[in-house]
């Protein structure tokens, strides 16, 4: 029998009971579909936790003082933050802000609201992306004139000032009066990522002054000149610290962060939801996958006398077996087909608030489990078909 | 000369339903020359639908060697049997058995199909077949679109296509009036004449008459084997 004719017969397979053709490609096209579309919102949620790690300073190194089993590493000081500016060796590093910070209580009016208090510098801003919802960020020279000047985060600000109009305000923090010059947009990548907490920034100087002592720091945030440039700057940092303290535990005495750290972590979060998806648009695919078998076996029984026919007229059982076969696969084809095309309209707009990616491997994926799911689940049935008794067949219905 | 079937000894047992065998055949030794047209009668239930069907390479003997055009049938593997289905025997069945959805002239082109022979040549070879049985007009036709005897001479052509050993026609005039009965009949006696081998199962005395020989079943053997018309079967071996 040759392959036209085989597609021929199935072909007339299909149109001869139309309906249930189209009730078993409405399956096949729910099942492709909704892999599709499930499997575009894991890319899209990924997608967007790189975004917002990319939102944070693509380049943006933090380096703490660590932790051994022997307690804590070397300290962190302000002339560590210079020597990695300044060193010929860290070529890959562009700015450095060194941070102190403390826990307070925050007043402002009759408020008063516990808060972190860090001391920074401008650098700080333009490392991790800030954005600014009103006012401006810490400016390099709000350090020459006293520094009384404050940035607060959005939740600092609404906890303080639940009225609004936070600009041009006096903060008292202890003794110090700190005059709020911004605030920081809500939402902010900075704060999704790590804030639970309130945070004020002001200048370093004056917080050191006023507020935690000169003691050490408590982190530096370090730009590289470009993403690209992270891991030699992570390098260079090393050897600069490594250098500055030859007395403590090497390098491995402070943690040192990067990007790529976060996206690794957080990249592990996007691939467990993304198998969750796909376990449940695999269990909708197995559902289509079943209505195939369902129908071609119904389909099997109720042609069981053309079978007998066919047999009776010198088809091999293996004929009688593509012709199902292939019946059951240009239906899962059709459904796959439609699938995708389903698949594309309903990700047009943004599901649960992710906008969806499908990747073209997607849509190959999608090809090849329609054609799966033809010869996996029309195998079954056209086995039937090919062993039925031709004796038994043509007396059916006679 | 060859016989274009031959029996030898063939038994077809099957479990009852009480747990008892039922012996539908019980060794039927017959042979079938060339170009004869026979006749199986017998009341039902003696052995006449097992034995179409062990013609038919549908069903396999229990014991006993069944030989088409000198081939030993009842040992080959299925897929060969239904080589031997395709190329040599051409059904004729009560109820027509065309396909539905098919066209005459698809139906007629179906054994090719299986033949592995090209669209071109089966269009040409179903119109031939389709003109011989008189039913040239109506090759687009399907078959709920057909009378009865329409529908079977279209069966007979069908038949007839790859050109078997033998035209196998089980109860071809049950379901038909007596006027394509009449038609059924006398392609059927032309077909002979120019040739053909035909084995025709009925229980109607008229029908069985038209052929040259008439072998009665009874209790799965053949209780009688007569020849009807002398003369013809002087032309046995001359095709």
């Amino acid at each position: 029998m040759k392959a036209a004719d085989l597609l021929g017969a199935a072909v007339r397979g299909i149109t001869g009971n139309l309906t249930r053709s189209i009730l078993t490609v409405v399956m096949i096209v729910i099942g492709v579909g909704s892999v599709i579309t499930l499997v575009a919102v894991g890319n899209g949620a990924s997608k967007q936790v790189n975004d917002q790690i990319a939102a944070l300073g693509a380049s943006a190194i933090t380096v703490s003082p660590g932790f051994s089993d022997t307690g804590p590493g070397a300290a962190l000081q302000i002339e560590d933050a210079d020597a990695v500016r300044s060193s010929r060796v860290a070529s890959s590093v562009s700015s450095v802000a060194p941070q102190v910070s403390a826990e307070k209580r925050a007043v402002a009016g009759n408020r008063s609201v516990s808060l972190t208090v860090v001391g920074t510098t401008a650098d700080y801003f333009s490392i991790t992306n800030a954005v600014m919802g009103e006012g401006r960020a810490l400016a390099a020279s709000d350090a020459v004139g006293g520094g009384e000047v404050t940035v607060l985060d959005a939740r600092s600000a609404s906890a303080l000032f639940p009225a609004g109009g936070a600009i041009g305000q006096t903060v008292l923090v202890g003794s110090t009066s700190l005059r709020v010059v911004g605030v920081l947009a809500e939402g902010g990548a900075a704060q999704q990522m790590f804030g639970s907490g309130r945070t004020i920034y002001a200048p370093i100087d004056r917080v050191r002054a006023s507020i935690t002592g000169y003691g050490q720091l408590s982190a530096l945030t370090v730009g590289a000149i470009s993403p690209a440039a992270v891991e030699q700057a992570v390098a260079e940092i090393r050897s600069v610290l490594a250098l500055r303290h030859p007395s403590g535990t090497g390098a491995a005495a402070f943690d040192i962060s990067t990007p790529n750290q976060l996206r690794a972590a957080l990249g592990g979060s996007a691939a467990s939801l993304d198998g969750m998806l796909a376990g449940v648009a695999a269990i909708s695919l197995l559902v289509g996958g079943i209505g195939v078998t369902n129908v071609m076996l119904l389909t099997v029984r109720e042609r069981t006398r053309e079978i007998g026919i066919r047999k009776a007229l010198g088809a091999r059982p293996l004929s009688i077996a593509g012709q199902f076969i292939v019946e059951a696969t240009a239906l899962s084809v059709i459904g796959g087909t439609l699938g995708v095309v389903a698949a594309f309209i309903v990700t047009r707009a943004p599901i649960n608030g992710i906008p969806p990616v499908i990747e073209p491997a997607t849509v190959l994926l999608a090809a090849g489990l329609s054609i799966g799911i033809g010869i996996v689940f029309g195998t079954y049935p056209a086995l039937r078909a090919s062993r039925m008794d031709p004796v038994q067949a043509l007396r059916v219905g006679v | 000369m060859k016989p274009a079937i031959s029996l030898e000894r063939i038994t077809r047992h099957h479990p009852g339903q009480d747990g008892s065998v039922v012996r539908a055949l019980n060794g039927i030794d017959l042979t079938v020359p060339s170009g004869e047209f026979l006749a199986i009668v017998g009341p039902s239930g003696a052995g006449k639908s097992s034995l179409l069907n062990i013609l038919g390479c549908l069903d396999r003997p229990t014991s006993g060697e069944l030989r088409i055009n000198d081939r030993l049938v009842s040992t080959m593997p299925s897929a060969t049997v239904a080589d031997i289905r395709n190329a040599e025997i051409g059904f004729v069945f009560q109820s027509f058995n065309l396909i539905p959805a098919l066209t005459a002239s698809g139906n007629v082109e179906l054994p090719m199909v299986y033949a592995g022979v090209g669209r071109r040549e089966r269009r040409a070879r179903a119109g031939g077949a389709l003109d011989r049985v008189g039913l040239a007009a109506y090759a687009e036709r399907h078959p709920n679109q057909l009378s009865g005897g329409q529908q079977q001479r279209v069966a007979v052509a069908r038949a007839i296509i790859n050109d078997p050993a033998f035209i196998l026609a089980d109860e071809p005039t049950g379901n038909l009036d007596s006027e394509s009965t009449e038609d059924v009949l006398s392609i059927i006696e032309e077909l002979h004449r120019t040739g053909s081998t035909v084995v025709l199962i009925t229980h109607e005395d008229d029908v069985a008459a038209r052929a040259e020989r008439i072998v009665t079943m009874q209790d799965g053997r053949i209780a009688s084997d007569e020849r009807r018309h002398p003369v013809l079967t002087e032309q046995v071996g001359t095709r």
